[in-house]
């Protein structure tokens, strides 16, 4: 006994099976660990991508659609699951409202996984998944709406490979993430957008026409140099619910209609042409700016987007989608920043005013953020001129000694007019030139000359309480730094021909850059002119723009936002937006907060 | 007496030498068993070295896929470019997915514009396409990253060629 209790034999072995016991375990622990790190990984990135298309769904669809969404993207972005319920979506359906967070647990293989809209200030996935629960932002949430939040939690369960041998069956680790949708980079400016948020044909180009979006030259703000070309841009807000059959949001019929964007770097759908842009004569390639539509059948001109009929070419480039709305919120917030747009004064009875700006009338738009720091200048125009009166003591025309169908050359000198006409008829050979600010109350009719001309280094503005903006083929109006503003019950007709159509925008003051602001909900046509220059912002948010009839429409600082836009009758419009003093609209994006 | 001094001695003699027969087969036996326990360990070791480099290198790859496909669906389409989304993701895996790494593949794809870059072993080649079927109809972007890796037990080694795919909604307007 003595000997075998002296002997070694045996040591080894129990050695041994300590040491593997111990270097199993350990490399047991190790390997199941490692495996629940990399869960923690890939989960991540599934929650990233989930929340993120989540918000993008919400800002866009609804509730509903983004945990569709949301969910559908955990099950594309994970290699063990093929598919997931998403039937209890539904509890997302509705508006979202402020602080009434509504969740969706869902068990999908060896997940569980929670849809949370909106996400409140104080719920806990506002905080970090990591140890302690401190704060930690990917990005600081830089805003209070809990609508604009939406969050995914994933918690992964991995049975052990080999920890059980240590009694550790399962590992589980969760992670999750809330994605908010901001607005981010000033984005190159739009030469043409279209607000209809549901409608079809809200670009339509027909018999020969053609819409193109020229690329304009970027500058420095700061140095003034030029930096190169930026790709014009067509966008429509449509999404297309409106469409039926074979409408689409962009409709183009006829052979020979163009509807073309061009860009200042060759791209593969460059149709071949090139101009220069000066002054720096940069290159510009045809067919290679963006054309994009909210609603879906892009990329491509397919249904509703887009349709091709008659003989009409395809758009070039190929539509893409615009992917976030874009409403007039950036014009109202520049020159009528306004508190609380969803209740109007009872008076003036304006368009933008009443009804209120909801979705409801497609025209959404959020209270501006500067209302204690700027003022709602249309609105003040509005109030100061009002309906009827004489504001600021301008004179009336009557009261001048003049007749409504004047004749000879008149030259009415500052501070302006008020003409009190039913119509005001300017006939050949007549010229009319006012040297400040000009109220007509009813129609204008010009077949002789209309000129608006402040004094040198002023500013002036154009008020329509009534009435038609007419001209023949042969007339000249003339509007010289002067913003012109169309009451509801307005509109602007204007006949091409021999004649000119000079339209600047003032230069500085309260309306800079502005040369039209239109609450008529009618058509305002124009047509080609012998002799055309329009710069300014053209905002028409509830009306069509139409040009019809033969000759190009080149405007070469010119920005549009309308209701709607149609060109037909082999008349071209080209758009190109005055870069730097355009309607600056944003690019949105999501940030992440995990 | 001497034949019991010396049939003491003998037994004693005889005792010592049968236990340096014993001490020295077991000092056989412990080299024998070690020499095993050694190579068990070695194997254990290194195939535990070798998967804990195989996670990494997974992780490395997951990593990748999921920073390029959020980089590039944040990207203005205007200057989006997918060669530069590829450069994100080589980065992303630290030296994971580097032109030198076995089986080194990577596919960034814009659906929207119906383009895909592919960089492998074969050199870079750009056209039309998606990286792989997801079965999505959006304008997203998608990345694939894959590379080969290998746990080695020391006598006996397993082939592992890792993947990692991510898909991401393509977020700014334009797109």
């Amino acid at each position: 006994m003595r000997e075998r209790l002296r002997s070694d034999r045996g040591a080894s072995i129990f050695m041994l099976a300590i040491s593997l016991f111990l270097l199993i375990g350990a490399s047991a622990i190790a390997v199941d660990i490692a495996a629940i790190w990399l869960d923690r990984s890939t989960d991540q990135k599934v929650t990233d991508a989930a929340a993120a298309v989540g918000v993008l769904e919400a800002m866009t669809t609804g509730g509903q659609s983004a945990c569709e969404t949301a969910l559908t993207y955990v099950a594309k972005n994970t290699a063990d699951l093929d598919s997931i319920d998403t039937s209890g979506c539904t509890a997302f359906s509705g508006a979202c409202v402020e602080g009434a967070e509504r969740e969706l647990p869902v068990t999908a293989g060896r997940y569980d996984l929670t849809v949370v809209y909106p996400v409140p200030e104080d719920h806990e996935l506002m905080t970090s998944g990591i140890v302690g629960q401190q704060d930690q932002a990917l990005h600081e949430d830089d805003g209070e709406k809990d609508c604009e939040r939406v969050g995914v939690r994933m918690a992964s369960t991995r049975n052990s490979l080999f920890a059980q041998v240590l009694g550790f069956s399962q590992g589980r680790t969760t992670v999750h993430t809330v994605a908010k949708r901001t607005e981010g980079d000033p984005r190159p400016p739009f030469n043409l957008l279209v607000l209809d948020r549901t409608g079809c044909n809200t670009i339509t180009v027909g018999g020969g026409g053609g819409i193109i979006a020229d690329a304009v030259i970027a500058v420095d703000k700061d140095t003034g140099v030029h930096l190169g070309l930026v790709p014009g841009i067509i966008a429509a807000d449509s999404d297309g619910s409106g469409c039926s059959g074979s409408q689409g949001v962009i409709g183009i019929s006829g052979a020979g209609s163009l509807l073309r964007s061009d860009g200042g770097v060759e791209c593969p759908t460059w149709t071949g042409g090139t101009y220069l842009v000066p002054p720096d004569n940069f290159t510009a390639y045809e067919g290679c700016g963006q054309i994009s539509v909210f609603a879906p059948g892009t990329p491509g001109c397919n249904l509703p987007a887009c349709s091709v009929s008659g003989g009409g070419n395809e758009p070039v480039p190929p539509p893409t989608p615009l992917g976030s709305r874009y409403t007039r919120k950036v014009a109202d917030y520049r020159y009528n920043c306004y508190s609380d747009y969803t209740n109007p004064p009872s008076s003036p009875d304006v368009r933008w005013a009443s009804p209120a700006l909801t979705l409801a009338n497609q025209q959404d738009i959020d209270p501006c953020p500067d209302k204690a720091t700027r003022d709602p200048y249309i609105y003040d125009l509005i109030q100061d001129v009002g309906q009827t009166g004489q504001p600021g003591s301008l004179p009336r025309w009557t009261d001048l000694g003049y007749t409504c169908n004047p004749s000879g050359s008149i030259t009415i000198p500052s501070p302006g007019v008020v003409v009190n006409c039913g119509t005001l008829q300017i006939t050949t050979g007549v010229s009319v030139t006012i040297n400040g600010n000009a109220v007509f109350n009813g129609n204008v009719t010009v077949n002789g000359s209309l000129t608006v001309n402040p004094p040198v280094g002023d500013q002036a503005w154009v008020f329509f309480r009534n009435g038609r903006l007419s001209k023949s083929g042969s007339g000249r109006i003339t509007f010289m730094y002067a913003m012109v503003y169309l009451s509801k019950t307005s509109d602007v007709k204007l006949t091409g021909g021999s004649g000119a159509l000079v339209w600047k925008a003032p230069l500085d003051g309260r309306f800079e850059a502005l040369a039209l602001w239109s609450d008529s909900p009618s058509e305002h046509a124009w047509s080609g002119q012998a002799t055309l220059d329009m710069a300014g912002i053209f905002f028409m948010p509830w009306a069509t723009a139409s040009y019809q009839g033969n000759g190009v429409m080149q405007q070469t600082n010119a920005q549009w936002i309308a209701w709607r836009v149609s060109v037909g009758g082999n008349g071209a419009l080209r758009i190109a937006p005055p870069v730097g003093n355009a309607l600056e609209f944003r690019d949105h994006m999501t940030i992440l907060i995990r | 007496m001497l034949k019991r001094v010396f049939g003491t001695r003998s037994k004693e003699r005889s005792e010592s030498v049968q236990d340096d027969n014993e001490s020295r087969r077991d000092s056989g036996a412990a080299m024998v068993e070690m020499a095993f326990i050694f190579t068990l360990l070695v194997m254990l070791l290194v195939g535990v070295v070798t998967a804990a480099i195989a996670f990494g290198q997974k992780n490395s790859i997951e990593n990748a896929a999921r920073e390029a496909s959020r980089y590039a669906a944040t990207l203005p389409e205007a200057w989006l470019n997918l060669d530069e989304v590829v450069a994100v993701a080589v980065e992303a895996a630290q030296g994971d997915l580097d032109a030198d790494v076995d089986g080194q593949y990577i596919c960034v794809a814009h659906t929207g514009q119906n383009v895909r870059r592919v960089v492998d072993s074969g050199g870079t080649t750009e056209g039309p396409g998606t990286c792989y079927p997801d079965g999505l109809s959006d304008s997203r972007i998608q990345v694939e990253t894959r590379r080969q890796s290998q746990i080695n037990a020391a006598i006996f080694s397993v082939d592992l060629n890792l993947n990692a795919k991510a898909s991401a909604r393509y977020e700014r307007a334009g797109s």
